[in-house]
């Protein structure tokens, strides 16, 4: 049987050109990112007649906060007594508990994310309660666990801008939670849509 | 004798190889740096600057980024020199060119309020002089970075004098690089 057979110094020739372009390039990569500098545009906040409606991002899952079911099992809750004296109760909705704080409002305690949404999936509640949103009437407001939902939140954003929705969001973690409350005159309780450049 | 006299016959002709080794240690090769080089390209952080998206072009950005144990200020200079046409801000302008170096600092009520002053200084002057200069601020928040941002909300929010500042606000990866190009002023 005859093999296939190849000169040496041919072979060697290709192999070290080769490497020594992918070199070249990987060098000429390296460079380039160290000089190119990302514009990042970041819409502005402003005030707005638009109502917003809340979204939980953590654990790079996402959660539509359904406010007639949250008040409503809160009012349920308060009136059992169990939300008294800043007590956490169960909101029975979606893993999360829930707190009445002065100042904030009901405070929103996520603990088990696994009944929450992925953006990938176009059945899912959050995505039915997204294209639901009227952007001469809503706006999305975000509350974004600083460790864990980011991603799913730029995400979401993407999403509603091809959308023309405008949306808000706040940073939040186990030390300053996510709260709802509608009280005009208190800060921490105006929720803020951001602008963006007119196309 | 025969050994010797093949041996010879195979240096003279060149030296002949199988394909299959060598062709092997090729792809390996061209993988390896193929892979290192999409590996450069996504890991390597990436250096940043935020601009607000404004229409207008006399906005400039006050670019305040939430780290978890500070905040780093990038404040814009080469749009503020150009104010100095109008306006006498030369004393800030010296101020913000040693400031300059991305330094992490305590976002103390001393310190945020005095950056929010200046800037409302500065607005107020460019106004009265009818030149077209707006400073506004643009918060970047790192993964871990909501405590410092409430704080600097918060310490905002007790000085109600200072809520007339437009903001802007970011959520950052950790692998995206401050940079302190002074070309890069907003917007």
């Amino acid at each position: 049987m005859k093999q296939d057979l190849i000169n040496v110094n041919f072979l060697t020739d290709i192999i070290s050109n080769s490497v020594g372009i992918l070199v070249l390039f990987a060098v000429l990569n390296i460079v380039h990112e160290e000089k190119k500098v990302y514009k990042l545009e970041v819409p502005i906040e402003h005030e707005s007649s638009l109502a917003p409606s809340f979204f939980i991002c953590k654990d790079d899952a996402i959660v539509f906060i359904d406010p007639e079911t949250i008040f409503t099992n809160a009012i349920v809750q308060a009136d059992r007594g169990s939300g008294e004296d800043g007590k956490v109760f169960s909101l029975d909705y979606m893993g999360i508990d829930g707190q009445f704080v002065e100042n904030r409002g009901l405070v929103l305690y996520p603990n088990d994310t696994s009944l929450w949404n992925e953006m990938g999936d176009a059945e899912s509640e959050v995505r039915q309660a997204l294209d639901k949103l009227d952007a001469k009437k809503q706006f999305a407001f975000f509350f974004v666990y600083d460790s864990s939902g980011f991603g799913i939140f730029r995400q979401t954003r993407q999403y509603l801008k091809e959308r023309n929705i405008k949306s808000g969001w706040l940073p939040v973690n186990e030390y300053n939670l996510p709260h709802i409350c509608f009280w005009s005159n208190v800060p921490a309780c105006r929720y803020f849509p951001s602008a963006r450049r007119p196309k | 004798m025969a050994k010797q006299r093949n041996k010879r016959i195979q240096f003279e002709r060149g030296m002949d190889v199988s394909l299959f080794p060598f062709l092997s240690i090729f792809l390996c090769v061209m993988g390896v740096l193929s892979f290192l080089n999409i590996l450069n390209s996504t890991v390597v952080p990436r250096k940043l600057v935020m601009t607000g998206e404004v229409g207008q072009g006399y906005k400039v950005a006050y670019q305040i980024f939430c780290l978890p144990d500070g905040i780093v200020v990038v404040p814009p200079i080469k749009r503020l020199a150009a104010l100095r046409q109008a306006v006498a801000v030369e004393e800030i302008l010296q101020k913000r060119r040693h400031q300059r170096t991305l330094s992490l600092i305590e976002p103390t009520e001393e310190t945020i309020t005095q950056i929010f002053r200046e800037i409302q200084l500065l607005n107020s002057h460019a106004r009265q002089a009818n030149f077209l200069y707006e400073e506004f601020v643009l918060f970047g928040v790192y993964p871990g970075g909501a405590d410092v941002y409430h704080k600097i909300r918060k310490i905002i929010f007790e000085h109600e004098e200072l809520l007339g500042i437009r903001i802007g606000l970011e959520a950052l990866d950790a692998n995206w690089q401050l940079t302190d190009v002074l070309q890069q002023d907003a917007p």
